[in-house]
């Protein structure tokens, strides 16, 4: 029996004020030695996780969102959350493509409306990527991934994804603009050559303490979400 | 020796280090349901082996495994324990649990007699989870028939209805008491003579008055 999860897309109003993502998986308990030691060593192919912090969430629009998400992430309902900017992901101005600070790029093409920079001041959500080098299979650690006309920015720690999946850069050696990556978790599907690999990674997770979510909530004009811990779901 | 065995001599033989020790073993079933084989692995996420099969993980995000294994025991004393492999079905958005359980039941007659073969996967460090040592063998046994519990339980707060499937397994040294020709009782050999087409009783076994309706275990 095949199950299709209904995957919710995290509304970008409820955004997190502090946000981790770690890969790697739980330690598993590996034994102890004659002297004590404790020996642990990481679960095979290991989840990844984000641990998601809210500061207080104005009554105005984010409101209902807030309610919405608080019965959501309740029962095990998958969500789409995209890493936010932090020095976990490489951003703009690391890659030459904008002021970091502006959160979007300006983009003078033709027939955008509108034209500029939105109302509010925003500007264009955009996406950084790269594409891979070669194919890699579902379950490997190693992925090729060529740069192109982007600077060599990538770092170890740095937060990658392709598709639905975030992977951490574990390691890497360049070569020219082609990078080497180890990424933790393995691949969760096979990636074919030319893929597109962003670095604006989006990640498919569910909340492993939605109670924690609903915690603070009291009937007052401002609202405090607790924070979560999101475990990744592998689809 | 096979390559497993070699290799887990390597990692943990000779090390006299002990951040060398890094020996990764984990369990994987291959249940050969008619028509439906299932390959899972005491783990998370799809585990892909070097003979190009893809095993499902059965470990939930807390590391709890969300298959029940019996502790395997070593046949050599000649008993036949009762194994059994259990699975708590949980809700999920597309099929809750009872529409799940409900299926399976339905198709129940794919168990009897199917053969399940355990293995062990190696996985050594940066192998992610497409491990190249070969499988191990280590344990195969026959599923004799499947078992479908539903009950309320408590969870703190409300009353909850959980489903579980379990299969129930023997090793091969089940029925080994039941030798060819089985036990000899007057009725047993009157049976046999039927089915041979006789159309008189044999009553070979009549006068076996001392041994009659008495099965003797093989010691």
């Amino acid at each position: 029996m095949i199950t299709a999860p209904t995957i919710y897309d995290w509304p970008s109003s409820v955004r997190p004020s502090a946000q981790l993502f770690y890969a790697g998986g739980q330690m598993q308990d590996g034994g102890f030695t004659s002297s004590g030691a404790r020996v642990g060593y990481p679960e095979p192919g290991g989840r990844s996780f984000l641990d998601l912090e809210f500061s207080y969430q104005r009554n105005a629009s984010p409101d209902t969102l807030v309610s919405w998400l608080m019965s959501k992430i309740a029962n095990g309902n998958l969500f789409r959350v995209t890493i936010a900017q932090t020095p976990q992901v490489l951003n703009d101005e690391d890659l030459g493509l904008s002021d970091a600070s502006t959160g979007g790029l300006l983009w003078a093409a033709e027939g955008l409306l509108p034209a500029r920079a939105w109302d509010g001041g925003n500007l264009w959500e955009f996406e950084p990527g790269a594409v891979a080098g070669a194919a890699a299979l579902d379950g490997t650690t190693t992925l090729t991934v060529d740069m192109g006309d982007l600077p060599a920015a990538l770092k170890v720690g740095h937060v990658i994804g392709i598709a639905d999946t975030a992977y951490l850069v574990d390691d890497l050696e360049w070569d020219g603009s082609v990078a080497t990556i180890t990424v933790d978790p393995p691949l969760r599907a096979d990636v074919s050559a030319d893929d597109f690999i962003t670095l604006r990674p989006k990640m498919v997770c569910f909340a492993t303490n939605p109670e924690n979510f609903r915690a603070n909530y009291r009937p007052a004009n401002d609202i405090l979400p607790g924070s979560i811990r999101m475990t990744e779901a592998i689809l | 020796m096979s390559l497993f065995y070699e290799r887990l001599d390597e990692i943990i033989g000779t090390s006299d280090s002990l951040t060398e020790i890094r020996a990764m073993v984990r369990q994987c079933w291959y249940f050969d349901f008619n028509g439906y084989p299932l390959r899972v692995w005491i783990g998370q996420g799809k585990l892909h082996t070097e003979d190009g099969n893809t095993w499902l993980g059965s470990m939930d995000a807390n590391g709890r495994s969300l298959l029940q294994t019996p502790r395997m025991s070593d046949g050599r004393d000649g008993t036949a324990p009762t194994y059994e492999f259990g699975i708590l079905l949980v809700d999920t958005p597309s099929a809750s649990a009872q529409e799940m359980y409900d299926a399976m039941k339905a198709e129940q007659w794919r168990v009897n007699g199917r053969a399940m073969t355990g293995y062990h996967a190696l996985f050594q460090v940066g192998e992610g989870l497409r491990p190249d040592t070969p499988l191990e063998f280590f344990k195969e046994l026959t599923m004799q028939s499947s078992r479908f519990d539903e009950k309320l339980e408590s969870d703190g707060t409300s009353l909850v209805r959980r489903y579980s499937v379990t299969v129930v397994a023997k090793d091969g040294n089940s029925g080994r008491s039941n030798v060819p020709g089985g036990t000899y009782t007057p009725n047993v050999q009157y049976a046999r003579a039927r089915q041979l087409g006789l159309a008189y009783d044999d009553k070979g076994c009549d006068f076996l008055a001392s041994l009659s309706d008495k099965t003797y275990q093989i010691p």
